[in-house]
């Protein structure tokens, strides 16, 4: 003959030994514990065979090598590896989507590096700064004001410099005002006299007359 | 996003709006016939010059390297008269100045390792002569 109150409180042992109860239902079970020693038997049989299972599982996870788990279960969730373009494209977009305003940023700002560092470099490494290609300075126009004095003498020197004497039509060095060279005077030591043969082999080369440049120039324009 | 707005117009003004510059050393050079010193850095200038006048005695009175760009820059001269400087042209690696000193003005190209001689008038009875050359 069965006990109405066991019938009643047996399908509660269970969860009473796995802690699931609420504390009412904890209560009623204990008062029940104390009066029946078949359920007290019974729970008594729950913690015994959960004691085993614990100290199997225990035992059978010793064996286990955890150091692998994490990196296992990764491989598993992990899809297969993306073609490299594939992955960039994915990057990318990624980034635009979710970083627009710092990508962007960051390309102006290696566009101003770029700007800044190629002219930076390019100037350490040429020869000479920009703007002296020539070898040789070459004067272009040179003009004084209507009302001036001033008789400008341009002279280039053999080394490629130039020379520009602006002197006062007073100033006995300043050239002649039909542009003759004798106005630039300069005491010179007498040539000595030429042989026949010397001044035919002169006249066969053309070297006639002064070597020097000397230019005056118009008085606007170019030269 | 208006750091971003300012950089590229930063970037844009770099690239597309770089004003020609050029690097050019001025120097303010007193030159007398009396005979005294002529240091080291204008022996050059005196031969040069040699050929019509022979200097005895030469000084550097002033010295700059100026940047120069189309807008005119202005050197002042001992003798009172101010000296003008600008670049007219780059042209392939050729850049070509205007200078002034009144009364007389002149177009020239640079030239590497050259310099111009340029007669700025007189100071204190001697001759006073703006050189430009190619910074050292």
């Amino acid at each position: 003959m069965k006990n109405p109150a066991r019938e009643k409180f047996e399908p509660l042992l269970s969860p009473y030994v796995d802690g699931e109860l609420t504390p009412e239902e904890r209560l009623q079970v204990e008062q029940h514990l104390q009066n029946s020693k078949e359920s007290s038997a019974q729970v008594a049989d729950f913690r015994a065979a959960g004691a085993v299972l614990r100290h199997t599982l225990d035992v059978e996870a010793d064996d286990v090598d955890w150091k692998q788990f994490a990196d296992d279960v990764m491989a598993r969730v992990t899809p297969e590896k993306l073609p490299f373009f594939e992955r960039v494209k994915l990057t990318l977009s990624e980034m635009f989507l979710y970083q627009r305003g710092p990508l962007i940023a960051g390309f102006a700002g290696a566009a101003l590096a770029i700007a800044v560092t190629v002219p930076v470099l390019w100037k350490l490494t040429a020869g000479a700064p920009d703007g002296y290609a020539n070898s040789k300075v070459e004067v272009q126009t040179v003009s004084v004001e209507e009302t001036s004095n001033i008789r400008p003498v341009v002279m280039e020197t053999d080394q490629g410099d130039a020379i520009i004497w602006t002197l006062d039509a007073k100033d006995p060095r300043a050239p002649a005002p039909d542009g003759s060279k004798d106005g630039i005077k300069e005491p010179k030591p007498p040539a000595p006299p030429e042989s026949d043969a010397q001044k035919k082999k002169k006249k066969a080369k053309g070297e006639e007359g002064e070597e020097e440049l000397i230019t005056t120039p118009k008085q606007e324009g170019p030269l | 996003m208006r750091f971003v707005l300012a950089t590229a117009a930063l970037v844009s003004s770099l690239v597309f709006a770089a004003e020609p510059v050029v690097p050019v050393q001025v120097e303010v050079v007193q030159a007398s016939a009396k005979p005294g010193e002529v240091p080291a850095s204008l022996k050059k200038m005196q031969a040069a010059l040699s050929a019509r006048v022979k200097y005895g005695s030469m000084k550097v009175l002033w010295a700059k390297q100026l940047e120069l760009k189309s807008v005119p820059q202005r050197v002042d001269l001992p003798n009172k008269n101010q000296a003008e400087l600008s670049l007219t042209k780059l042209k392939e690696g050729v850049a070509t100045l205007e200078v002034q000193v009144p009364p007389a003005k002149a177009t020239y190209t640079l030239a590497k390792d050259k310099s111009l001689y340029f007669q700025a008038g007189s100071h204190d009875g001697d001759d006073l002569w703006l050189v430009l050359s190619q910074p050292k």
